[in-house]
């Protein structure tokens, strides 16, 4: 086993706080009082929101340990001893958002991590408050695995935290209808309001696409990005809506849906109901974003 | 890590408090035009019966497959579920909708002078026109 030298990193998501409260009153009154007046903003909805991002930190403070432990682990199992030089530091920033993309992505695509990301686009709003409607449950169901091969590979414990924080800060700015596009440049590289929009959407063509952290070219690379159409105003939320701004409801109930599924499913479909897509089910009764999809296509084709 | 805590708490109440105060809190009422435009948001390929509304929060539409498309307007939104007729239970004036889904929780209604209520009992009419 290898050595473990503690290296202090500032939090950016704790040191962003101030930030975060600041613009989400812009854009309220942004949205109240200015030019397009869209009334993209409900009380209740913000309301809870922020109840989830304020449970997120304090269950992040509390299993920050867990998180910590298994990736130190890893981290003295390491592979390479590359340190924590600046080239190391810029490395890891593009590393840690290619894990990111891949969680994120898996986050959609198989119900057991959707349970816990589900809560992120439960709301049918797209503002500044929704960026920080955040799982309780992310750490617990292992959500970290995703992170743990660069840990592996020799980057810092400290340095991958720190990047995914900067990650989260940098995703916050993106959640709004305030900004239209950027320049082209940034469009091509970074993610933006607009693709991020895209990713929000339940319109069928924008399902399941998007999954950028910062850099939107990871979308590019694997096939997964699709570009907003000013013809097709994005819808926000998930497909079956929920009807609750109860923070308790929000953050459990897909784990209770998933409960209910399997408890009551033979034996040989519970693999389908847990890690199957969302949507998943024996009998196709229920309807995954690859059928939506591919309904849409039957109906473009039928028209 | 209290005192963060504490700081994140406080941000976080200085901005709801800052969005009631101006207003931000918004109710919708279900009508048969919104109640059409959800359901065919919901499922494009959806064909229904008859269009029930309830209170402002609430409207019923009966589908040719035997089940009900349920709204429930949320904030400044609609959230629909198709459920079946076994979720429905009446007693006399009041529905009960049980879906037994925490994000949708079960509630009750009351169908004011809406004679209407029988109907989600009903045969569906396969031949029936998409209207309320």
């Amino acid at each position: 086993m290898l050595d473990y030298v503690p290296l202090n990193l500032p939090s950016p998501v704790v040191w962003a706080t101030p930030f975060f409260g600041f613009l989400v009153i812009t854009e309220m009154l942004y949205s109240k009082f200015g030019k397009s007046k869209t009334a993209n903003y409900e009380a209740k909805d913000s309301f809870a929101s922020l109840m989830m991002g304020v449970g997120n930190q304090i269950i992040g403070f509390a299993t920050a340990s867990l998180f910590f432990a298994i990736t130190v682990f890893a981290y003295k199992h390491r592979m390479f001893e590359i340190g924590t030089g600046p080239i190391v530091f810029i490395v890891c920033f593009f590393l840690e958002d290619l894990s990111f993309y891949w969680f994120h992505r898996i986050s959609h695509e198989s119900r057991y991590f959707w349970a816990s990301h589900i809560i992120h686009h439960s709301s049918q709003h797209y503002n500044l408050s929704t960026a920080l409607r955040q799982t309780w449950t992310g750490t617990l169901s292992g959500g970290f695995i995703f992170w743990l091969p660069l840990a592996f590979l020799g980057f810092h414990p400290a340095m991958i935290g720190f990047f995914s924080g900067l990650s989260l800060v940098y995703q916050f700015w993106i959640h709004t209808e305030a900004i239209d596009k950027m320049p082209k440049w940034f469009e091509a590289i970074l993610n933006t309001p607009s693709h991020h929009r895209v990713h929000h959407a339940v319109n069928p063509d924008y399902l399941d696409a998007n999954y950028a952290g910062v850099f939107i070219i990871w979308d590019k690379i694997f096939g997964t990005y699709v570009d907003e159409n000013e013809n097709n105003k994005p819808k926000y939320g998930v497909v079956t809506n929920i009807a609750t701004f109860n923070p308790l409801r929000i953050a459990f109930h897909e784990w209770f849906g998933i409960f209910k599924d399997i408890t009551t499913a033979k034996p040989n479909h519970i693999i389908g109901y847990l890690f199957g897509p969302p949507g998943w089910s024996p009998d196709g009764s229920r309807k995954t974003s690859k059928i939506i999809k591919q309904e849409r296509i039957d109906n473009k084709t039928q028209t | 890590m209290l005192s963060q805590i504490l700081f994140v708490l406080g941000a976080a109440s200085a901005v709801i408090g800052f969005g009631f105060l101006i207003g931000l809190s918004q109710n919708i009422t279900i009508d048969n035009e919104l109640a059409r435009q959800a359901a065919y948001n919901y499922d494009s390929n959806i064909i229904f019966d008859k269009l029930i509304i309830s209170d402002d929060k609430t409207a019923a539409l009966t589908l040719s497959n035997k089940g009900i498309l349920l709204f429930k307007a949320i904030g400044s939104r609609v959230s629909v579920r198709i459920i079946s007729k076994n979720n429905i239970e009446k007693h006399g004036e009041v529905i009960l909708f049980a879906l037994h889904d925490l994000g949708f929780p079960d509630f009750k209604t009351r169908f004011h002078n809406n004679n209407n209520i029988e109907t989600l009992f009903e045969e569906p009419n396969l031949g029936g026109a998409a209207n309320a």
